[in-house]
């Protein structure tokens, strides 16, 4: 009996792991207002980074995007994406502008004529700011195809500048406005941007993203999620 | 995705005596785990390295919400992560509905219709754990339903779907009934997976260690109410004992193992 039972579980492991190699891909298969399958956050360069005006001892302006990844450098979805950032001024500096995004890419999602698209995005960090530095916070759903960038979450400078603002575990539900379209299969992309301006007044300014561990501000993207209207 | 664990098995009370319940091994029926080890347990955890980056402390029991202290319990879990996660037949939820906060993750278990349900925890649980999904709804509480699939309420996945969508959870887990000898209670590993397919088209369901390869003892391991160590809640191999350091009772990352070797193996394919 038990050389049975044995052989038994001997072939069922087999076959799962048969059906693992098999299902590995054919699980991320996205459906039809679903969660979509697993992408790749990208991480946004550094071009605009660059400080600005005559300032020549603005060296202190540093900016980091980075994505989680796995040991051959892919980046994983549903991990955290980190925007981190830091702007420098340096005395009597005429200012300078400083950006990082997380940004992530669905596979292809079936898009109806008339829809909508939910983001539901976990924020971790804090943003705080010294010296009159202003910085804002954005994330935006964007169907780039279609020419779709809607900005559906804000936190404006005013907000941030001179004080902190934390996100702790946050859970946003950010939903687009309404739009018509070409029934068909479209990439959306929800981009989570830090951005910090600093304004050239003061001896020293600076804004941070980053967390209470100071090793980042942490981005997720739990869920996009189509749906007709 | 994925997260290291420590399921915290808090409590071995419980309210109810559900057929499929995993839990009745415990060697006390009436074992509650000291705060100041619970507190030890999620240093320990959390100081230990695993292959993840994030960390998760579950409380389950038993049922947790019958633990002596629970509202100190809880202040405690979120001393190391913010918020309370947990898993619970909803009796109690309103009691204590002012003690939870809108991050934390309330899990109900829900078997199927009221006959179904009722058939399988007790008379009068289905419309307890209703109105625990009416309270945390009401009150903004993310939550979500714990299906536990298997023979005796295949007929009422349609059915938790819908209360899913009414009660708007997060999410819907469709667990595998695993036994731990040849019982009649399981579907076939195909047949729940064919099921899980049909829920993920409706509501969000979770990618789980049965698909993605066993990771018990190597990700995290389950505590129970008398301080043994398993290596995974369904699986149940003791690995070690509190105080023993978790990090000396883990096994090697490129251990992951096939399900069908641990909590799958009596199950048919």
């Amino acid at each position: 009996m038990n050389v049975i039972v044995e052989l038994r579980r001997e072939i069922n492991k087999r076959r799962w792991a048969r059906w693992r190699a098999r299902h590995a891909k054919a699980r991320e298969k996205p459906y039809f207002y679903c969660t979509p399958p697993p992408s790749p956050w990208t991480c946004a360069p550094d071009h605009d980074c660059i400080p600005e005006g005559l300032c020549i001892l603005c060296a202190n302006t540093l900016h980091e995007a980075a994505c989680e990844s796995d040991q051959k450098g892919t980046f994983l979805a549903y991990s955290w994406g980190n925007v981190d950032i830091t702007t420098g001024l340096c005395p009597g500096g005429t200012g300078g502008n400083c950006w990082a995004a997380a940004i992530y890419t669905s596979d292809p999602m079936y898009i109806p004529s008339n829809f909508k698209i939910k983001a539901k995005v976990e924020l971790n960090g804090r943003c705080s700011t010294s010296g009159g530095v202003k910085a804002d916070l954005a994330i935006f759903i964007e169907v780039e195809s279609l020419g779709i960038s809607d900005k559906v979450y804000y936190v404006n400078a005013a907000e941030l500048s001179g004080g902190k603002k934390e996100w702790h575990q946050e859970y946003l539900n950010l939903w687009t406005p309404e739009h018509t379209a070409t029934p068909g299969n479209y990439e959306i992309k929800v981009r989570i941007r830090g951005q910090g301006t600093c304004c050239g007044e003061g001896t020293y300014a600076a804004a941070e993203f980053n967390n209470r561990y100071g090793d980042g501000f942490y981005v997720k993207l739990w869920d996009i999620y189509v749906q007709g209207v | 995705m994925g997260e290291n664990f420590l399921a915290l098995h808090v409590t071995s009370k419980c309210q109810l005596r559900c057929k499929h319940c995993y839990c009745r091994s415990y060697t006390h029926a009436n074992a509650e785990m000291p705060l100041e080890i619970v507190r030890n347990l999620c240093e320990d955890f959390l100081s230990t390295e695993f292959p993840l980056r994030e960390y998760g402390i579950i409380l389950s029991g038993g049922e947790p919400l019958l633990y002596s202290r629970f509202e100190q319990l809880c202040n405690l879990v979120r001393e190391f992560q913010g918020h309370v996660r947990l898993s619970t037949n909803g009796i109690l939820i309103p009691k204590y509905i002012h003690i939870f906060e809108r991050n934390d993750g309330i899990q109900v278990s829900i078997d199927g219709d009221r006959e179904t349900h009722d058939s399988i925890r007790g008379k009068g649980s289905y419309d307890k754990a209703i109105k625990a999904l009416e309270c945390l709804k009401e009150h903004g509480i993310r939550h979500s339903i714990g299906f536990a699939l298997c023979k005796l309420n295949f007929h009422c996945i349609d059915h938790i779907i819908e209360l899913c969508k009414k009660y708007e959870c997060t999410m819907l887990n469709v667990e595998l009934y695993q036994p731990f000898k040849k019982t009649r209670l399981t579907v076939r590993f195909t047949e729940w997976l064919k099921a899980k397919e049909y829920v993920s088209k409706h509501v969000k369901t979770l990618v789980t260690c049965v698909e993605t390869g066993c990771v018990a003892g190597i990700y995290g391991i389950a505590v129970t109410p008398d301080l043994n160590y398993w290596d995974c809640p369904r699986h149940q191999e003791i690995i070690g004992r509190y105080p023993q350091p978790i990090k000396e009772v883990l096994r090697e990352p490129e251990d992951i193992m096939n399900p069908f070797d641990t909590c799958c193996k009596y199950m048919v394919w």
